[in-house]
């Protein structure tokens, strides 16, 4: 149980880092800002997702490197709702822009629905073996 | 324990195992992605062509040059041109016209409701055919003074309120999904669309600073009479009028018709491949797989297994392998497929429709039931061979 | 029951072109009978290990026929040739003959299995035999793990799984020791001694000893 803790330890670590990099990277929001100079409001959606993604970096780091079965399973179980919370960010708590077929909508979205989904799913399955592994005295 | 003997021969090779249900899921994958590519354009194709819903177009002579009506129509990108009115009731008098009416196009500017452009059409109610029809599947009643419907791929919902050049509408209706550019489109009637033109021309937004949107239309939609033929009433159209072009939709979307065509092809040369190369590895795999197995195989015949178990031995190995390598692929293909389908409409730039969940899941049925049958036939031929060979022969083989 | 062999003749083609037929077994009667140890001895390429695979219905005969209890085993269907195998027959092979992704008891249930599922008695049969065989403790290990010795005695236990009523054994002690040699032998006078007709096919001199009759083979033909 406690290498399956690890092994799944390394997913999220490797998807929380796929989020962080990501949304400024290969699926970020729509680049430019409206013609009246402001930016539009996919970009804070963008920059919300980033700062989950980097706390979602720290908690899935740790639970690779903290040895304690009961430890780990607390930082995964405390990734669920930040994972959710990124999901329901594009679109549901910050509005993306008026067309749904732009960019932030057709790549964003999309991309970080699965991986923040991937990473809820992952996270619970680390949660349920970090509270099966034995802690050895 | 013996039924469970081809599950066991799986888990006691996990890599070759993972080998083959990779290889099949990326067939099952290829097949999916493939087919519902070509599907959801052929629907967008169709989808185009009935939301289009005239015969003939007519738009003023430069909105051909510059191409400008078809990149709004097929694009999708925001303009607007302009013709007399007088020139639009001329044209919808002529002989053999059935059906007539005509559009307002404008282009709404990023300030105020949305970030970035929309094309913004005005229908004349009275005589319209076109465009109340699908509007009335999703909004039974006409639309009042002020009252909009939105595209389905615009972010915004019934019961909002937008403004266009600070005039306040509300959002009657949302469309369903077309695939065309109309989905980023919003529709008014005349009444509303001028009222944001000379709202437009009062803040000094627009180019157009001459136009007076009571004496201008920007395209008049027509549907012939049983009398003429469409290409009889095209032809009268452009001799008689300079400004304007008559233009039949079938031509301006057969352009389109033959990028389907195109990408339809490199799909389909692109399933083949990966079919082909799929099916050679698998045939190559489950060869050697059995090959190397001679001998287990030899001794299930000793200890009294029949031709047939033996066949059936390979054939089930084969089978458990293609529907868990197809079920990954179509898990995989729906994931990538439907969330990204817009990331897709955009890279393909073709009008783009995902078929509904039924045709989808057939499909997925289609594909899975192809990827199967590959791996399936492929292990046929060493199932044959096995169940054929000389039991005696493999036996005597290491001494 | 009585296993009769009727002037069998097996020729094979070694070319696939030439006429160039080769007769490894030529015109041989011989008789099983039950409660029998029979023992085949001969060199390399005499034709025994041809002669075991066409009685225990592994190899149709060119020429002749194999009567199980005056029936022509090979005038059955391929379907009910296997089933006479699986019920009727026990045959250790020549070499390693596991079945490497089961486990010692699965492999030695595994001809119980074929048309139908194992029993309780079909399970106290395979501990019994484990453990006559000395490979009880081994029961849930892989293949890849025991010995030759081990793997023969495992091959031995499949064989006689179903209570056999012919034993065809090929050279069943090809590479063991002495100890596991005698070991095998008397394992197999006991199994005819309990009723079975038993073939065995060996080059061992020590076999002789076990055996109610020594048959020996010579570029095909059988002498007593």
């Amino acid at each position: 149980m406690k290498k399956l803790t690890t092994v799944f330890g390394i997913i999220l670590t490797a998807l929380s880092a796929l989020i962080t990099a990501g949304v400024k990277t290969v699926f970020c929001a729509c680049d430019h800002k409206s013609e009246s100079g402001m930016w539009m409001s996919c970009h804070w959606a963008e920059q919300a997702l980033f700062a989950i993604g980097i706390t979602l970096c720290c908690a899935s780091l740790m639970t690779v490197i903290i040895r304690s079965g009961k430890v780990r399973a607390g930082l995964a179980l405390g990734m669920i709702p930040a994972a959710v919370s990124a999901m329901l960010i594009p679109n549901v708590l910050i509005n993306l822009c008026m067309k749904t077929d732009m960019r932030c909508h057709t790549v964003m979205r999309p991309a970080v629905m699965l991986i923040c989904g991937a990473i809820a799913v992952c996270a619970g399955i680390t949660a349920f073996s970090g509270l099966k592994s034995k802690e050895k005295a | 324990m013996f039924r469970s003997l081809p599950f066991k021969n799986l888990r006691g090779k996990p890599l070759r195992t993972a080998v083959l249900v990779t290889l099949t899921a990326l067939l099952a994958l290829t097949f999916l992605a493939g087919t519902l590519t070509v599907s959801s354009l052929r629907s967008g194709l169709a989808s185009l062509e009935n939301r289009l819903g005239a015969e003939i177009i007519v738009v003023p002579y430069e909105a051909t040059t510059k191409k400008s009506f078809e990149n709004i129509v097929l694009q999708g990108s925001t303009g607007y041109f302009y013709m007399d009115k007088q020139l639009a009731d001329k044209v919808c008098s002529a002989e053999g016209i059935g059906q007539c009416s005509s559009q307002f196009y404008l282009a709404s500017t990023s300030a105020g409701c949305c970030s970035i452009p929309v094309q913004i059409i005005g229908f004349d109610p009275d005589t319209d055919f076109t465009v109340q029809p699908w509007i009335r599947r999703s909004f039974d009643e006409p639309l009042g003074d002020g009252d909009i419907v939105v595209g389905n791929d615009l972010n915004a919902f019934v019961g909002d309120s937008l403004q266009f050049y600070g005039v306040e509408c509300r959002v009657a209706a949302k469309l369903d999904k077309t695939g065309t550019s109309f989905d980023t489109t919003v529709f008014a009637n005349m009444d509303t669309v001028k009222r944001m033109t000379r709202a437009s021309l009062d803040k000094g937004l627009n180019s157009f600073k001459n136009i007076d949107p009571e004496k201008v239309v920007s395209c008049i939609l027509i549907n012939t009479s049983d009398e003429r033929s469409a290409d009889e009433v095209l032809n009268d159209i452009n001799i008689h009028n300079k400004k304007v072009k008559a233009v039949r939709t079938k031509e301006m979307i057969s352009g389109v018709s033959d990028s389907l065509g195109g990408v339809s092809r490199i799909v389909g040369i692109l399933i083949a491949a990966v079919w082909l190369l799929g099916g050679v590895i698998l045939l190559l795999a489950f060869t050697m797989s059995v090959n190397e197995r001679k001998k287990e195989f030899a001794v299930l015949r000793v200890i009294g297994a029949s031709r047939g178990k033996l066949a059936r031995t390979v054939m089930a190995e084969s089978l458990a392998v293609g529907v868990l390598g197809s079920l990954i692929g179509i898990g995989l293909g729906l994931l990538i497929m439907l969330p990204f389908a817009g990331a897709i409409e955009e890279l393909l730039a073709m009008p783009y429709l995902l078929p509904d969940a039924g045709k989808i899941a057939v499909l997925a049925a289609g594909a899975a039931g192809a990827s199967i049958l590959t791996g399936v036939l492929a292990a046929a031929v060493s199932a044959y061979r096995i169940s054929r060979m000389d039991t005696g022969v493999i036996l005597r083989g290491d001494n | 029951m009585i296993l009769k062999g009727e002037g069998i003749t097996k020729e094979f083609i070694r070319e696939s072109r030439g006429s160039n037929r080769f007769t490894a077994v030529s015109d041989t009667d011989i008789i099983l009978e039950a409660g029998k140890l029979t023992v085949l001895n001969g060199r390399s390429g005499s034709g025994k290990t041809t002669l075991l695979n066409m009685l225990c219905g592994l190899l149709p005969p060119t020429r002749g026929k194999v009567l199980l209890d005056s029936e022509d085993i090979y005038s059955l269907d391929d379907k009910r040739l296997s089933m006479l195998r699986n019920q009727r027959f026990g045959i250790i092979p020549q070499g390693q003959t596991a079945i490497h992704s089961l486990t010692v008891k699965e492999n030695i249930l595994l001809p119980c299995t074929l048309y139908g599922s194992p029993d309780s008695s079909d399970e106290a049969r395979a501990k019994e035999l484990m453990e006559r065989l000395d490979i009880a403790g081994l029961s849930e290990i892989r293949p890849a793990k025991l010995s030759g010795g081990e793997l023969r005695r495992m091959s031995i236990a499949r064989a006689l799984i179903r209570r056999p009523e012919v034993i065809f054994a090929d050279e069943p002690t090809g590479d063991l020791d002495d100890e596991n040699t005698a070991a095998v032998f008397g394992f197999l006078q006991n199994a005819a001694k309990e009723g079975a007709a038993v073939l065995v096919v060996t080059h061992e001199s020590l076999a002789a000893d076990y055996a109610d009759s020594v048959l020996a083979m010579t570029a095909g033909k059988l002498k007593e």
